[in-house]
């Protein structure tokens, strides 16, 4: 006979303690499978790494002002700039890109989970102990042309780690798309930021592997020989590319499609030309790629002849020959990103937006964000220019700054809209659209003065070499002051994040009245997702359920029970 | 607020047949750019055939040959996996468990063999991974295929082992050890055409 001790003292010995459940929880953090959890660490730890990068980038621009030499140690600059070159590209742009493509793209295509939940989850641990070894490497004298072999030894596996990890995770949101989406939810009808993501994360998966390659050649050769790659002073040489434009515009991809997504949810209308707005994603994620394969690849400045008819037609064909490849690898991908942001821009003038929509914290970002990474873009292909002689200057630097600053503002961008969505709670939009302006400053400050100079020739990752007193001086110091306002609008925008999502105002299931599946489920969603399996039958499936369409009255409470499995 | 029990989720679309794929192309583009960088080293070097006007082998180490026997073993035993692998999807669609059983050993016993006929290659050519610049890019490339190669085998005898196990009826997961022994037997083609062909 089973007999039940119901009294309180025996319950209450039963309950765990505090710290238990403490305890309980952050194992469950650590071993979740849930694509919403894995995606929020991938942002969380990003966001933070992103102070240490606005850090590192004040230091750099304080080294580049001082008028004594060296402020650190002079070893350090190199260890500093390796850590600014890597921590944009590993710590910042690839994670928050693939941490929001992953808490969100499962839930655009109507998914349960993201493809192989179990791989997303090694994906982040390996990033996460990659760039942990990474920058245990840079701190201790290790990295690009570090003075400690073994540590150098360290940062190579270190970024081979955090790769695998990266390809891992872009490949399970690749798979999503390709494998999960809901009845009725054809790649046609794909929402923009989802298309981009699988867009995107191929690109990715395609690119990082041949990093890899080099770095995994380089590693060998350092640990063995020392006989090929040029030890420790030639890790940047055969890596390099990978931590800058175009390899950087790669990297931006899957936040593309969040700009016209988020802006004609807010603005409650739909999409125009969504075929035209593939297209623009498809051109810019392919030319791209492309381009990556050909960095060696400039506009060459060759003096054509068209004085006589021979001349005329030979000069024309050599003409033509000398700008296709730079059209193709450099032009090319600004018109994709200029569809995607135009159409963007012609969804909100028809009819004209409400200023409430176009003053909200979500639309600046995201249009800021928009702008300044098609300036990126074009400043890129700029940069192949051979005649401008811009190669070996600081304006590389100042591009990949302005594409890695865009990317995070973009993010900014995504997580206010999206947050209330993940966390159930909305983003103070008074407190965060003051931040947009901090951030845009932050992004123009850090990176046009590198941008001047490289016009200039200062010369890139470097101190010295050139004149500190005049007119150089002024724009390092403003490049130092735009890492520092940078610093600031993503320490402050974690705060105001942190203060919102706690004890924010409830934002109900489906705040923005929305067109896709995300806005179907509860805020938060369960861990499955949808309790009832969602079906599409239009590239906006969830304006088709409602009976007035994108005429019905700000959602500001929760959709039917039916709808969201859940009962309140 | 009381979530109801989920609803049965839909079976996704050929999941794994699509993830395999995703990283088989990661893996070719890890070796592509591996290879590159073999050939652009090999036409920077000073002893490379396009300077020189002499046979290829000559930027290999002074005294190294490469086997040729093993290594055409090692490509015609790939070649023999991928039909073996075809042949265990046909026998699957026709319900011939205990042919898909064996296939998938035999495809198995073939990763072995190359890893074997590989091991006989180091064996011979009997150089020290600190010689300098053509052992560092042979013995990383060829090492690296090596771990591609132990990956097909664990894969190829988990599939054996799930499918006497019973589950005769996933063909996705045939489709996709096929797809990913086919990736690795185009690698290994371009590797052995660059490295024991061309040299």
């Amino acid at each position: 006979m089973t007999t039940i001790d119901t009294r309180t003292e025996a319950l209450a010995a039963t309950e765990p303690s505090a710290a238990a459940r403490s305890l309980s929880d952050i194992a469950a953090w650590i071993t979740t499978t849930d694509h919403k959890r894995i995606g929020r660490m991938f942002v969380g730890v990003s966001l933070l790494l992103m102070l240490g990068v606005g850090v590192i980038g004040g230091l750099i621009g304080l080294e580049r002002i001082n008028p004594n030499g060296y402020v650190l140690d002079s070893g350090a600059f190199q260890q500093l700039f390796s850590l600014l070159r890597v921590g944009l590209a590993f710590f910042v742009v690839l994670p928050l890109t693939i941490g929001l493509a992953m808490a969100i793209v499962p839930l655009q295509v109507g998914a349960r989970s993201i493809a192989f939940p179990r791989a997303a989850l090694l994906g982040f641990w390996s990033w996460l102990f990659g760039s942990g070894l990474i920058i245990f490497s840079l701190a201790g004298n290790g990295g690009p042309g570090g003075g400690k072999p073994h540590l150098v030894d360290l940062y190579l596996g270190g970024v081979v780690l955090a790769i695998a990890g990266l390809v891992i995770a872009a490949s399970t949101i690749a798979a999503t798309v390709l494998t999960t989406r809901a009845p009725g939810l054809t790649l046609k009808r794909v929402p923009l930021f989802s298309y981009s993501a699988l867009v995107g994360c191929v690109a990715i998966a395609l690119t990082l592997p041949v990093l890899a390659a080099a770095t995994v050649l380089v590693l060998v050769d350092h640990l063995y020989a020392r006989s090929t790659f040029g030890g420790n002073a030639g890790v940047l040489q055969w890596t390099g590319w990978g931590l800058s434009a175009p390899a950087m515009l790669v990297y931006s991809l899957p936040l593309l499609g969040a700009i016209p997504d988020s802006i004609s949810t807010l603005a409650r209308r739909h999409l125009l030309q969504r075929p035209i707005l593939r297209i623009g994603v498809g051109l810019a994620a392919v030319s791209a790629a492309a381009a990556v394969t050909q960095t060696a690849l400039t506009l060459p400045a060759r003096r054509h002849s068209f004085k006589t008819w021979e001349n005329f037609l030979g000069a024309m064909v050599r003409y033509i020959k000398d700008t296709t490849p730079w059209l193709l690898f450099g032009a090319l991908p600004i018109l994709g990103v200029l569809i995607v942001v135009g159409l963007t821009g012609k969804t909100m003038a028809t009819p004209k937006l409400s200023v409430k929509v176009l003053l909200s914290a979500a639309t600046q970002f995201n249009l800021i964000g928009g702008a300044l990474l098609m300036a990126g873009f074009a400043l890129h292909a700029v940069g192949d220019i051979a005649p401008i002689k811009l190669a070996g200057t600081v304006y590389e630097e100042g591009v990949s700054i302005l594409v890695g600053y865009s990317v995070v503002l973009l993010a900014l961008g995504a997580l206010t809209f999206w947050g209330p969505k993940l966390w159930g709670r909305r983003i103070d939009d008074k407190k965060a659209l003051p931040l947009v302006l901090l951030g845009a400053g932050g992004t123009v400050l850090a990176s046009v003065p590198m941008i001047i100079l490289g016009f200039m020739k200062q010369p890139g990752y470097s101190a010295g070499g050139f004149d500190k007193q005049s007119a150089t001086g002024v724009l390092n110091a403003l490049s130092m002051a735009g890492h520092a306002l940078m610093l600031a609008t993503v320490g402050l925008f974690v705060l105001v994040a942190l203060m919102s999502f706690t004890k924010g105002e409830l934002a109900g299931d489906d705040p923005y009245d929305g067109q896709t599946f995300e806005w179907m489920t509860s805020s938060p969603p369960p861990v499955e997702n949808f309790a009832v399996a969602p079906t599409a039958s239009s590239s906006h499936p969830l304006t088709d359920l409602k009976p007035d369409g994108l005429n019905a009255p700000a959602r500001t409470q929760t959709a039917k029970p039916a709808q969201t499995g859940a009962l309140r | 607020m009381i979530a109801l029990p989920a609803a049965p989720a839909p079976a996704p679309k050929r999941q794994l047949f699509v993830g395999t794929a995703l990283i088989s192309a990661a893996i070719a583009m890890f070796f592509g750019g591996m290879l590159a960088i073999f050939l652009k080293l090999r036409d920077a070097s000073p002893l490379a055939p396009n300077v020189t006007k002499r046979p290829s082998h000559v930027w290999l180490p002074k005294g190294v040959e490469i086997p040729q026997v093993p290594s055409n073993i090692m490509l015609i035993t790939l070649a023999f996996a991928c039909v073996l692998i075809t042949g265990a999807i046909v026998s699957a669609k026709q319900d011939n468990h205990t042919s898909t059983a064996l296939m998938l050993f035999l495809c198995a016993i073939m990763a072995i063999a190359t890893i074997n006929a590989q091991a006989l290659v180091y064996k011979r050519m009997a150089m020290s991974l600190r010689g300098g610049t053509y052992e560092v890019l042979f013995y990383t490339i060829t090492g690296a295929f090596l771990v591609c190669l132990i990956g097909a085998l664990a894969y190829s005898l988990t599939t054996a082992f799930r499918y006497l196990g019973g589950r005769t009826k996933d063909h996705d997961v045939l489709i996709s050890l096929a797809t990913y022994w086919y990736v690795i037997t185009a690698v290994f083609t371009v590797i052995w055409f660059v490295i024991y062909v061309t040299k």
